[in-house]
């Protein structure tokens, strides 16, 4: 029995939008990379969210269900090529390949991300405030 | 004789009410948590509950409204979904949470006031 109830449910999501807005920052941070761990340039990693039931109590209900990272992939479509001889990745021709890295995709998402972190923290609030009327019951 | 000084038929009600609106609230948050995965249909407190819980509340003994399926199930008449077929529209969500809230404290104050009247009527002193 949860004191706070879909804690669990709203402890997914936030931990889900969190992860989210980390590969975000991380793309981000990465968008000029041109030479990562594996010597090729660095791709933009994409997150997909999937539901997953909190059925941890008995009898829980499969409809109220939370949410989980389903994978962090790769973007593999490839990246710009920019005309740059000096660069020290530069190809024999003299162009070196960039991050796949689009700046406005990646704020779309964080917005999104961020939007979705708040919700869910509006929720715990308006839980614990339920949480704190009943224990006022009698009283 | 205990049971007869619980059954006043606003304690009661109060009490079933008190239960669907926390499952209502956990279906709410669960749409809230999933509101960017794609694909995901709301939930909400099933209609043929909400209809038993009538029917049960007319009958006069609403803590016996059960239900074969689950309170809360798929939303079959929500309205439009995004290109993902993910139909969660977060403001609303979050006002019907909010009206949720303050049914729930309405109902914590039915609760608390007809326990307070009937240790007022037991003690014979009023706690203010």
């Amino acid at each position: 029995m949860n004191v706070i109830s879909g804690i669990q449910t709203t402890a997914s999501a936030l931990d889900a939008e969190k992860t989210r807005m980390d590969i975000v920052a991380q793309n981000i941070a990465n968008a000029q990379t041109t030479r990562g761990v594996d010597g090729k340039p660095y791709h933009r990693k994409v997150v997909s969210f999937e539901t997953v039931m909190k059925g941890t109590e008995s009898g829980a209900n499969p409809a109220t269900s939370g949410v989980q990272i389903a994978s962090i992939t790769d973007d593999p479509t490839p990246g710009p090529m920019i005309y740059n001889p000096g660069h020290p990745d530069a190809d024999a021709k003299g162009m070196v390949a960039m991050p796949n890295v689009n700046l406005a995709y990646e704020m779309v998402d964080l917005i999104s991300s961020t939007r979705g972190y708040e919700a869910n923290l509006a929720v715990v609030r308006n839980a614990k405030q339920m949480a704190h009327k009943a224990l006022t019951i009698g009283h | 004789m205990i049971d007869k000084l619980f059954n006043n038929p606003t304690y009661a009600m109060s009490k079933a009410m008190l239960d669907v609106t926390t499952k209502r609230h956990e279906a709410l948050a669960a749409n809230i948590a999933n509101v960017n995965t794609p694909g995901y249909r709301r939930v909400d407190v099933s209609k043929t509950f909400t209809q038993e819980l009538q029917n049960q509340f007319k009958a006069g003994h609403p803590e016996a409204a059960s239900t074969q399926g689950n309170i809360v199930a798929t939303d079959p008449d929500a309205a439009g979904a995004t290109m993902d077929g993910n139909n969660v529209h977060l403001d609303q969500e979050l006002l019907q949470m909010g009206s949720n809230e303050m049914q729930y404290e309405t109902l914590t104050e039915f609760v608390s006031n007809s326990l307070v009247q009937l240790k007022t009527a037991i003690t014979g002193q009023i706690t203010p």
